[in-house]
């Protein structure tokens, strides 16, 4: 993992509803099994930029990078999409 | 198309044109690591001072890579780049010859000229030259995360109050000007004969329109005036630069240096006697 994905975006996207920096009807996925059964265990990990969350399917805990999942598909230039 | 696996393979021309590009990014990265260095303390927020120094190792770690491809490529030491060289020889972005005085300034260089790297970066994915092409993907992929800062603070400072948006446009027309200029003309030399021999993915003309067409759309979005103009489905700059004098070399229209404190500093030259093996 690259050190800069140990800052903090910002501010968080515009337009949502926002809790702790998780979209309220967003879902975080387990990097390890892909389960959708997680359970968030603090908002802050390591750094700001991070939450800590466990998995109730394989019961690892794991961090995860607040809005990750909405920036990792969206808001990039197209030549860095590919 | 050919493929190089050394510099020993490749053309005089290619051998000098790749080593002028990659002196010249490398340069730039070693300014871009210190002035993120410098912002560690000092900004408006907490995260933006971790991701200030997180940006500052990536771009040192680029600038390591950078400088290992050169040495046994090209046979120029990290001596011979950092500490032997005359200050009028470095080919960084120009506007990084100075400290960066305000948080405007560093969004926009951290947006436009670091951006400005990174879509040149990405025109050496999938290079001729393996030795390149080894290890440009995983500077690509560090800088997503660069660009999606920039972003994030450039639309934070945007939709601010009417004094920072002047603020974030006065820094983001000269950070602009001076990119521009690093990259040069559409023809030159150097890039015609690296997208010739494959080194680059594509030609220079289009390298420059990737980064316009990526940051003006950006600014037009937030009406933030910077400098550019939409003509024919395509961001120009308003004001046409001179390149007559340009030099290929440095990529500069005049003969500018950085600070010469600000280099002493950066090269550690105060503790020179502490350097490990040297004599």
């Amino acid at each position: 993992m690259s050190r800069v994905e140990s800052m903090t975006p910002p501010c968080p996207p515009q337009g949502g509803n926002f809790e702790e920096g998780i979209e309220k009807n967003e879902t975080v996925h387990c990097p390890f099994c892909g389960s959708s059964n997680t359970l968030k265990e603090a908002a802050f990990g390591t750094t700001h930029a991070y939450s800590q969350f466990y998995c109730r399917a394989c019961r690892t805990p794991f961090e995860w990078i607040k809005w990750e999942e909405r920036e990792a598909h969206s808001d990039l230039p197209s030549f860095l999409q590919s | 198309m050919a493929t190089f696996k050394s510099a020993a393979e490749l053309t005089e021309a290619n051998r000098n044109a790749l080593r002028g590009l990659l002196v010249a990014l490398a340069d730039t990265k070693l300014f871009l690591g210190f002035h993120y260095g410098e912002w560690t303390f000092g900004t408006p927020a907490l995260e933006a001072s971790i991701a200030a120094c997180s940006m500052s190792q990536d771009e040192f770690g680029h600038l390591r890579l950078l400088h290992a491809c050169l040495t046994t490529q090209f046979n120029m030491s990290p001596q011979d780049l950092l500490e032997r060289r005359d200050f009028a020889t470095f080919a960084n972005v120009p506007v990084l010859d100075q400290p960066l005085h305000s948080w405007s300034d560093f969004v926009a260089v951290n947006l436009l000229t670091d951006g400005a790297m990174t879509v040149l970066l990405s025109a050496l994915q999938r290079s001729a030259f393996e030795p390149v092409a080894n290890f440009v993907d995983k500077m690509v992929a560090e800088e997503k995360h660069h660009v999606r800062n920039a972003q994030g603070w450039f639309r934070s400072l945007a939709t601010a109050n009417e004094q920072t948006q002047t603020a974030l446009a006065d820094s983001c027309r000269r950070v602009l000007t001076a990119t521009l200029e690093w990259l040069g003309p559409d023809e030159q030399e150097i890039a015609n004969i690296l997208a010739g021999a494959g080194i680059l993915n594509t030609p220079w003309s289009q390298v420059q329109q990737k980064f316009l067409d990526w940051v003006g759309p950006l600014a037009e979005e937030h009406r933030l005036g910077i400098g550019l103009e939409k003509q024919n489905g395509h961001w120009l700059s308003r004001r046409a630069l001179d390149f007559s004098a340009w030099n290929p070399m440095t990529r500069r229209c005049v003969a500018t240096q950085p600070d010469e404190k600000l280099l002493y500093h950066l090269r550690g030259s105060k503790n020179a006697i502490f350097k490990l093996g040297e004599a």
